[in-house]
């Protein structure tokens, strides 16, 4: 099974993310973004480079709309989505953030962006088998077929093409 | 009242490993799970579930439930994060609808001893598992020393135990 190295940029300013993922392309086989407002997601999204948009369920209200999914759809960024909230947070939290996955799922299904499911695991207990991520994803979305094949979407996205396009 | 076979109830049974090995009691076992279900899907459906502990056998253990609601008691199992205070993870193995068969499933060999490993020179405290893991302990470990060993890494070492 390969292993690939992923960079995490968190709270980075908009001016500096091409630098940052020019820098992280170099060293890294992936470059994750850490999601924000709209018009951040719309820029990370539009940033060449960049492969996966990560922690979207923290954004504010409508920070992933639409317009953002046509350009991940577009562009072949992945929205990560993390099995971690749904384990370790608890009752109105919890409700929150299932709301949120619904909300991708719902854009998911008709714009057809690549999703990827991880555990986001720092210790042992944190980690997860893929028969467990997709009973806890099936809370969310009803698809399995779908939560499967999300579980690879990674070594997709390294290698994504964009459409073919008359010259 | 004794019922007639046809009416009986019928049950699943679920093998779980809890991760790491944790001493806990099949009480233990039963609160976390009964938490885990009742905030994941509210009484309606946990009274509906039926869970219950089995039998616990070192980090292994079998959980029951009604026919049918072994996805949503597994969904729940997958979410339970700590057991008695202590961080864990329930990795739910194998469903079945006998006990014997699930019985047949746990590992004969549990349980680990201590030792030491030298590395380098350097001589750390470990813990050593009898499926042939090693995991060395919290202390003493350095930035530049790899924290789990594989296989191959165990033929090079000296175990002065």
């Amino acid at each position: 099974m390969p292993v690939l190295t992923a960079r995490y940029l968190t709270n980075i300013q908009p001016r500096l993310l091409s630098r940052e993922i020019g820098r992280s392309a170099m060293e890294h086989d992936l470059v994750y973004v850490q999601a924000g407002d709209a018009g951040f997601n719309r820029t990370a999204i539009q940033t060449t480079g960049i492969h996966v948009l990560t922690d979207v369920q923290n954004t504010p209200k409508d920070g992933f709309d639409r317009y953002c999914a046509q350009l991940a759809a577009d562009r072949g960024v992945a929205i990560d989505l993390s099995v971690r909230p749904l384990v370790e947070l608890r009752d109105v939290a919890r409700q929150k953030v299932i709301r949120k996955y619904e909300e991708i799922f719902t854009l998911q299904n008709r714009y057809e962006f690549p999703l990827v499911l991880s555990s986001h695991a720092s210790e042992i207990w944190h980690l997860k088998s893929p028969r467990e991520m997709i009973r806890l994803f099936s809370l969310v979305f009803d698809d399995e077929d779908l939560l499967r094949s999300s579980l690879g979407t990674v070594s997709q996205v390294k290698n994504w093409v964009g459409p073919v396009r008359e010259v | 009242m004794r019922l007639r076979p046809s009416m009986r109830e019928n049950f699943r049974y679920i093998l779980i490993e809890i991760v790491p090995e944790i001493s806990c009691e099949s009480r233990d076992i039963y609160r976390a799970t009964a938490e885990s279900v009742t905030s994941l899907y509210g009484d309606s459906i946990a009274s509906l579930m039926w869970p219950s502990v089995m039998q616990v056998a070192g980090s292994y253990a079998i959980i029951r439930c009604r026919r049918g609601m072994e996805k949503k008691l597994e969904t729940a199992l997958a979410a339970i994060n700590t057991i008695q205070g202590t961080p864990a993870a329930v990795h739910s193995l194998k469903t079945s609808g006998t006990i014997k068969t699930l019985q047949e499933s746990i590992p004969k060999e549990r349980g680990f001893r201590q030792g030491r490993v030298v590395i380098a020179g350097k001589t750390y405290d470990a813990v050593i598992s009898r499926r042939g893991r090693i995991d060395l302990k919290e202390k003493g470990i350095y930035l530049d020393i790899p924290r789990y060993i594989t296989e191959e890494d165990t033929e090079d070492l000296y175990y002065d135990e």
